[in-house]
C-alpha cells in the first residue's frame, strides 16, 4: 500500500499525476482503476473524490438519511477497493457504483423499515422556521413524499435520469435493464408523480415562481 | 399552465419544474477522510487469500515417453496381425479348452422351478 501524503488522511494523487504528466490532464478512471488493482491508495482516493458525491446522492434520493447514506457509500467504495478487477471497463465504473449502492439501499430497506429510517431525518433543531422557509419546506416535503411513494426501481430510474442527469443508455446499463425497460419505468414514474402532485400543483407552481423570483 | 392544471393535466415541463422543488441532499463533509482512514487501516481482502502451492510439473518429454512407448507397442502389435505371438500356445489351448467345457448354467434350475408349480 502506498504511503499517505501529509495533508490529512487523503493522500495527494502523486501516482495518478505521474501517469499523465505531459499533457497536464487528469488521470482517467481506467488509469486509476489499474492503479487501484495494485493497491494504490492514492489512485483510490482520486476515484473516491470523483464519484463519492454521486453515490451518496443516489443513496439519499433512494430514501436513506443521515449516517445510513455514508454507511452505504462506504460499503460501496470498500467493495471497489477490495476488488477493483471486477470492473472490466472503466466506462462501466459509474454504473457499477450505482448498482452496488442501490442494491445495498434495497437490502437496508428490507432489514430496516422505511419509517425507522425517516424518523432519523425528522428531528427538529428547535428553531422556529420563517414563513417562506416553511412554504419551501412544505413544497419540498410534498415533492419528496411523492418521489418516495414510487416503487424502488421507478425511484431509482427517476433519480439517475432526472436528478443525476445520466443518459438513458448509461442509466439502463447501471440498472442492468434494456433501454425500453428503463423508459417504461421512467414513464410510469412520471405518470404516477403527475397523478400524485396534480391536486397540489397550483401551490407547488407558486412555490416554483417564488423560488425563481 | 395553471389552467391546464385545473383541467387535471400536467405536462412534462411542469413536472420537471416541480421536481426541482425536491429537497437537496444533505451530506456530511468528512466522508472521504473516513473512507480513506478505513482503507489505510484495512488489509485488502484479497491479500488474505492463501495460494495453494503449485505442484511441480514434469517436463514435456517425460509425459511423452509413456505415450510414445504405447504408440510403438501398438504399431508392433498391429503389424503382426494377431496376438498369438504374444500369448503362449499353452495359454491359448487352456483358454479354448475351458471354453469348450462351459455349459449353460441355470437352465436346469428353471425346469426344476417349473416342476414346483
Amino acid at each position: 500500500m502506498q504511503e499517505t501524503g501529509g495533508e490529512g488522511v487523503i493522500p495527494r494523487l502523486v501516482q495518478a499525476d505521474r501517469k499523465a504528466p505531459a499533457q497536464g490532464r487528469e488521470a482517467t478512471d481506467a488509469e486509476l482503476l489499474a492503479a487501484c488493482s495494485e493497491a494504490d491508495a492514492q489512485a483510490f482516493a482520486a476515484l473516491l473524490g470523483r464519484h463519492q458525491m454521486m453515490v451518496r446522492r443516489v443513496g439519499w434520493r433512494m430514501g436513506l438519511r443521515g449516517a445510513d447514506v455514508d454507511d452505504v457509500a462506504q460499503e460501496t467504495f470498500l467493495k471497489l477497493w477490495n476488488n477493483p478487477g471486477q470492473i472490466r471497463e472503466a466506462a462501466a465504473l459509474k454504473g457499477w457504483l450505482v448498482r452496488v449502492a442501490s442494491n445495498l439501499v434495497m437490502d437496508r430497506f428490507r432489514k430496516k423499515p422505511m419509517d425507522e429510517l425517516e424518523a432519523a431525518e425528522n428531528v427538529s433543531d428547535g428553531s422556529p422556521p420563517a414563513d417562506d422557509v416553511m412554504e419551501r419546506n412544505w413544497a419540498a416535503r410534498e415533492v419528496d413524499q411523492a418521489i418516495m411513494s414510487l416503487p424502488d426501481r421507478q425511484r431509482l430510474a427517476l433519480t439517475l435520469v432526472h436528478f443525476e442527469q445520466m443518459g438513458n443508455i448509461a442509466a439502463a446499463a447501471a440498472m442492468d435493464l434494456s433501454i425500453d425497460a428503463l423508459e417504461s419505468l421512467l414513464s410510469r414514474a412520471r405518470r404516477a408523480l403527475k397523478e400524485k402532485l396534480k391536486s397540489k400543483a397550483p401551490q407547488l407552481l407558486a412555490a416554483v415562481s417564488e423560488r425563481a423570483g | 399552465m395553471v389552467e391546464k392544471m385545473n383541467k387535471g393535466e400536467m405536462d412534462d415541463q411542469t413536472l420537471d419544474q416541480i421536481l426541482e422543488l425536491a429537497s437537496k441532499p444533505v451530506l456530511s463533509p468528512d466522508f472521504e477522510n473516513s473512507v480513506m482512514k478505513m482503507i489505510v487501516g484495512e488489509k485488502r481482502a484479497t491479500a488474505e487469500i492463501v495460494a495453494f502451492p503449485t505442484a511441480s510439473k514434469p517436463s514435456g518429454w517425460l509425459v511423452g515417453l509413456p505415450l510414445a512407448a504405447c504408440l510403438v507397442l501398438g504399431i508392433w502389435l498391429g503389424a503382426s496381425g494377431d496376438f498369438s505371438d504374444v500369448l503362449t500356445t499353452s495359454a491359448t489351448n487352456t483358454s479354448m479348452a475351458s471354453a469348450d467345457q462351459l455349459s449353460p448354467s441355470g437352465v436346469e434350475d428353471i425346469e426344476s422351478l417349473g416342476d414346483l408349480s
